[in-house]
């Protein structure tokens, strides 16, 4: 649905250019929620402005639907505009309309017939939720509602394709969550592809099939969400994947870990799907001389899937230790060692 | 008895000399000042737009097109009224075909007008937030479509009270107009107040003048408050 190859945005300002976008090369499919995740200054808005051109990129090519944005004449790329729809972090409604009338106005600008302009506007505040807040202007509506509102308009001619500029970054978590539940909705029902940038992770978490991490105006990793989340690869998507699962263990509890003259090992176990680790634990204690120790737990929910994560403590034989990390390997649980103390 | 009712005898003997030519002056005016405003706000307001649209990063950009409304508005601005409407004489009888009266004095009010108008239009449509602009061009809006439903609609309460700034200078203006026999409240003014030496024309005409802007301005900006949303 979207290709984007080798695609370059450096911008000329008084102190010199600046690289934004470093030979970007991404794939979304039809119907699938794509996210880019990014600190600010990463470049993710350059990204995604320039796939429907509000930016023109300085080299590279832009496929939306088979269609090569970067050539596009003005005519036509206005054209190809109307298919793909963008919501912004500052909703960026007009002020002086109502409800009805900013959602109108999308459909106005592409000449649909006002009978037409109505049906639809109605349908559109129905599927986001505000068929009662139609006559209200956007100074009377909440965050959460002027996004909405924002998303009816971005929808109004039948887009193929969503663009979600930081839409949830200026709103609380909450509305955060239900104007995600609304995205996941219309990916669902209405087939529509969307690809979002965003600086949190729990945007990711809750929506994306497909994720890359950008750094620097370069794509570092890139991958399905639960192989993000499962085994990040690069220091950048660990600190994003952090900022949502605790991850370190209390220092005083590593302490006295450390005074016992024991040998033990901290592992850090992720496993998909919430019954998967708990048997086998119990199968340790009861094959091997040891008694593997629960630290900390956690289990997520990444998009569709059920994403646990446990720290234990493996304490005693140093054969038998790597013995259970063999058990737990062997049933598909990743392990990581994060600490090996003792003698 | 002549002592005490010739007090009010004189009121209303002179409110029946200088009402009628209160009201024949402030018709004047008013005349003098919607003409000219409707004629400025058809050349200053697209004058405006096109400034805006084609600065450096906006919808038309166009270098040379925005130096030279620029340079024209800020040289027409530098010039006082008083002697604009000496200087350009030969304009206006060569469009007017008279230079005094109503139809003499509309021309150099217009061009004194339509460049304040350029501005007020200019600074009105800058205060439109860039993002509902770059939304709009998202959803494929010609630039035509951009002027018309974002940037003027969306300052739309900014533009009645620049508008009404116009008027209210444009009254002072047409007033200065009476200079040149232009008829109206200033020309009233200056025939019977400061030529004849009628300190009551003159009283009569300044507080007509003062309760038509104290009007003007209040419902300007009842209207600017209406359209805010």
């Amino acid at each position: 649905m979207i290709e984007i190859t080798d695609l370059y945005k450096t911008y000329k300002t008084s102190e010199g250019t600046v690289e934004a976008l470093k030979g970007i090369n991404l794939k979304v499919k039809k119907g699938e929620i794509f996210g880019v995740i990014g600190f600010s200054g990463a470049g993710k808005s350059s990204l995604i402005r320039c796939i429907n051109m509000l930016e023109k990129p300085t080299s590279g090519s832009v496929l939306v639907n088979g269609v090569e944005m970067t050539t596009l004449k003005p005519k036509e790329l206005r054209q190809a505009r109307r298919k793909i729809g963008m919501i912004f972090q500052h909703f960026n409604l007009l002020e002086t309309a109502t409800v009805f009338e900013n959602v109108a106005v999308a459909l106005e600008l592409s000449k649909t017939p006002k009978l037409e302009i109505e049906k639809k506007v109605n349908k559109l505040l129905k599927i986001v939720g505000l068929e009662d807040k139609i006559h209200n202007y956007p100074s009377q509506l909440s965050g959460g509602q002027k996004q909405r509102v924002a998303i009816a308009r971005a929808l109004a001619n039948d887009v193929e394709v969503l663009l979600c500029d930081e839409a949830t970054s200026a709103l609380d978590p909450q509305t955060t969550e239900s104007i995600l539940d609304l995205l996941l909705e219309i990916n669902k029902n209405l087939n529509i592809t969307i690809l979002l940038i965003t600086h949190e992770m729990n945007v990711i978490k809750k929506v994306c099939d497909k994720v890359a991490v950008i750094e620097d105006g370069e794509i570092i990793e890139m991958d399905s969400i639960v192989n993000i989340f499962t085994n990040p690869q690069q220091p950048t998507t660990r600190n994003f994947i952090k900022s949502i699962m605790e991850e370190d263990l209390p220092s005083n509890l590593i302490d006295k870990l450390r005074k016992r003259d024991r040998n033990y090992k901290l592992v850090r176990l992720t496993f998909l799907g919430c019954s998967a680790a708990q048997p086998i634990l119990a199968k340790i204690a009861k094959d091997l001389p040891l008694s593997p120790n629960i630290l900390s737990g956690n289990i997520i929910q990444v998009k569709d899937e059920t994403l646990g994560r446990l720290t234990i403590e493996l304490t005693g034989n140093r054969e038998h230790i790597n013995q259970a990390i063999q058990m737990l390997e062997n049933v598909g649980v990743l392990t990581e060692v994060i600490e090996d103390g003792g003698n | 008895m002549v002592e005490t009712s010739s007090f009010w005898d004189v009121i209303i003997l002179e409110a029946n000399r200088i009402i009628p030519l209160l009201i024949q002056a402030t018709y004047e005016t008013f005349i003098m000042t919607f003409i000219s405003l409707s004629i400025a706000a058809i050349i200053g307001i697209p004058l405006g737009v096109l400034l805006v649209i084609t600065r450096p990063n906006h919808i038309l950009e166009q270098k040379g097109v925005y130096l030279i409304i620029n340079g024209l508005i800020n040289m027409i601005r530098a010039v006082p009224f008083i002697i604009l409407l000496f200087a350009i004489i030969p304009f206006t009888r060569w469009v007017a075909g008279t230079t005094i009266g109503i139809r003499g004095v509309i021309v150099p009010l217009v061009i004194f007008t339509f460049p304040f108008i350029a501005r007020i239009t200019e600074s009105a449509l800058l205060e439109v937030n860039r993002g509902i602009i770059e939304a709009f061009l998202a959803m494929g809006a010609t630039p035509l479509q951009i002027i018309r439903k974002v940037l003027l609609r969306e300052s739309r309460s900014t533009m009645v009270l620049g508008l009404t700034m116009a008027i209210i200078n444009l009254i002072g203006a047409s007033a200065m107009a009476g200079m040149a026999g232009s008829g109206g409240l200033g020309d009233l003014a200056i025939r019977f107040g400061y030529q004849q030496y009628d300190w009551k024309v003159m009283l009569a005409t300044v507080i007509v003048l003062i309760i038509i802007v104290q009007g003007l301005q209040g419902i300007g900006n009842f209207i600017a408050n209406k359209l805010k949303k």
